[in-house]
């Protein structure tokens, strides 16, 4: 009977992974988004004791027999996507490391790569669903040019006056284990225990990569993803194959007795 | 009742295991680094005259050690191991674990680490990386950690991965494996960094397998209504 709760971990699986897969899929064009990738590992085994054996005298022999597969971890790849030139001043894009800060309402810090920023009613820079960056930076109702450097650093540029004033300066910052970060959705993070706390990037190293209308694709890699899909189509079906057989051959049990 | 069927029985309860077994491999396609073990079946004689009563069993084999396929990812903590050689490991109570699932991570104190949170040993203990620096492996499978300014880049050797190998090993789920006779400390492969290990299942040779067991279960399931008829042929016999 184990044969039948073996393979349907194995078909529970490869079901997970095609979840991710869409999941995946469907972010192809959402700015700043990671792919994740799922982690396999072997469940535990159990020992089936079968006697002292001929062939193998050392130790009782004992047939280890392993219970199925599990995905331990969904692991997301933080690797940059491509940057796409979009044009608007506020489009933001990070070309190395670092995450931008946004708060939502309840003051939350959330983490995000994704830098399509707006101006609110007060003229703060605010994330398009609406978080405000933080620290917060203001933009003067009557500035013509807003110029985002590389170091971060915001500057605006007035209708009458050749003179630039900088107004504020955009904060990266960066996690010791970026992979421990928690999805919070809306193409937002939180830290976690597994991540750390966050730690602002020196601008003045040449860490901080800000490009001003930019912005960072979707680092899903649709050719992948698909090849991906067919394996784990397959692999189900060959574990589906188990299961009828296990079936045909409690059939067969049953069918002994007449 | 005759002895021919518990001889038969023997082979079915065999075939069933040996279904089981097969069952695992196929759920363990995508495991990382999964290495499939093997069964084969043994003859116990309890009667050694010809045609005697004997009886057969599903034995351990060994753990097929051939390499899965290298699958490319550009994940810096993924290694994976080309021909002989583990990755030593920390279990959780401090015993020496081997694995071959090269899927590792940095956890928050920037150890290396399995999917479980072990730490992967070096020659000199475990392995931690700098903040703010990238990890490098090379094929021997020594570890620098890199720091990118601008132009320059500084880079600092860490420590080499300790490899070990064992004939015999014990699965322990999750890749890892306690080893049970010595431990030798040995490398005869290559590291690839950024890329996995795929699982060494063969679709193709666990089909065959399952159907294989599937055929003798039926022909098995037949022997023992063969030998029931004759039984019963047996007992209708007219006394006298």
């Amino acid at each position: 009977m184990r044969a039948l709760y073996t393979a349907a971990t194995g078909m529970r699986a490869q079901q997970m992974r095609i979840d991710n897969i869409a999941n995946n899929l469907s972010n192809v064009s959402t700015t700043g988004y990671k792919k994740a990738r799922e982690a396999f590992e072997d469940l535990v085994y159990q020992t089936v004791p079968v006697g002292s054996s001929s062939l193998i005298n050392q130790r009782p022999a004992a047939l280890e027999m392993g219970t199925g597969t599990r995905i331990v971890a969904v692991q997301r790849d933080f690797s940059t996507g491509d940057l796409t030139y979009s044009g608007n001043e506020l489009d933001l894009a990070i070309g190395g490391r670092g995450f931008f800060v946004v708060q939502d309402a309840n003051g939350n810090q959330r983490y995000t790569r994704d830098g399509r920023f707006q101006r609110n009613l007060n003229g703060e820079m605010v994330t398009a669903a609406g978080l405000t960056l933080s620290p917060s930076i203001q933009i003067p109702q009557d500035a013509a040019r807003v110029i985002v450097n590389e170091d971060g650093s915001v500057q605006v540029e007035y209708k009458d006056d050749t003179d630039v004033v900088t107004i504020g300066q955009i904060q990266l910052v960066e996690f010791q284990n970026p992979a421990g970060l928690r999805s919070a959705g809306g193409n937002l993070f939180m830290a976690t225990p597994e991540s750390g706390q966050p730690m602002f990037m020196d601008t003045d190293q040449g860490m901080v990569n800000i490009q001003q209308a930019f912005l960072e694709s979707s680092n899903v890699d649709v050719a992948e993803e698909l090849i991906t899909m067919i394996v784990a189509q397959r692999s189900f079906e060959l574990t589906s194959k188990v299961v009828e057989t296990s079936d045909q051959m409690l059939q067969t049990v049953s069918g002994m007795k007449r | 009742m005759s002895h021919e069927i518990y001889s038969t029985l023997s082979g079915m309860m065999g075939v069933w295991q040996q279904t089981e077994l097969i069952a695992n491999n196929l759920a363990n396609v995508s495991t990382q680094a999964y290495k499939a073990p093997r069964a084969s079946f043994e003859q116990v004689d309890h009667d050694p005259r010809p045609l005697g009563n004997s009886f057969s069993r599903l034995v351990p084999g060994y753990i097929d050690q051939r390499d899965g396929p290298i699958i490319q990812d550009g994940v810096e903590t993924h290694l994976a191991i080309r021909g002989k050689g583990m990755l030593t490991v920390e279990g959780a109570n401090g015993e020496l674990l081997l694995t071959r699932n090269g899927n590792l991570r940095l956890d928050v104190n920037r150890f290396l680490v399995t999917q479980e949170g072990e730490r992967v040993l070096g020659r000199s203990g475990p392995i931690q990386i700098p903040q703010d620096e990238k990890v490098e492996i090379d094929r021997e499978g020594n570890v620098t950690s890199r720091r990118d300014l601008g132009m320059d880049t500084v880079s600092t050797y860490i420590d080499q991965l300790q490899f070990a190998h064992s004939d015999d090993l014990m699965p322990r789920g999750g890749g890892r494996y306690t080893p049970l006779g010595n431990v030798e400390d040995i490398m005869e492969g290559d590291v690839v960094q950024g890329a996995l290990e795929g699982s060494n299942v063969d679709p193709m040779n666990a089909m065959v397998e399952l159907i294989q067991s599937a055929r003798y279960f039926d022909i098995y399931q037949r022997a023992i209504q063969t030998a029931d008829s004759l039984d019963q042929t047996a007992y209708a016999m007219p006394r006298g």
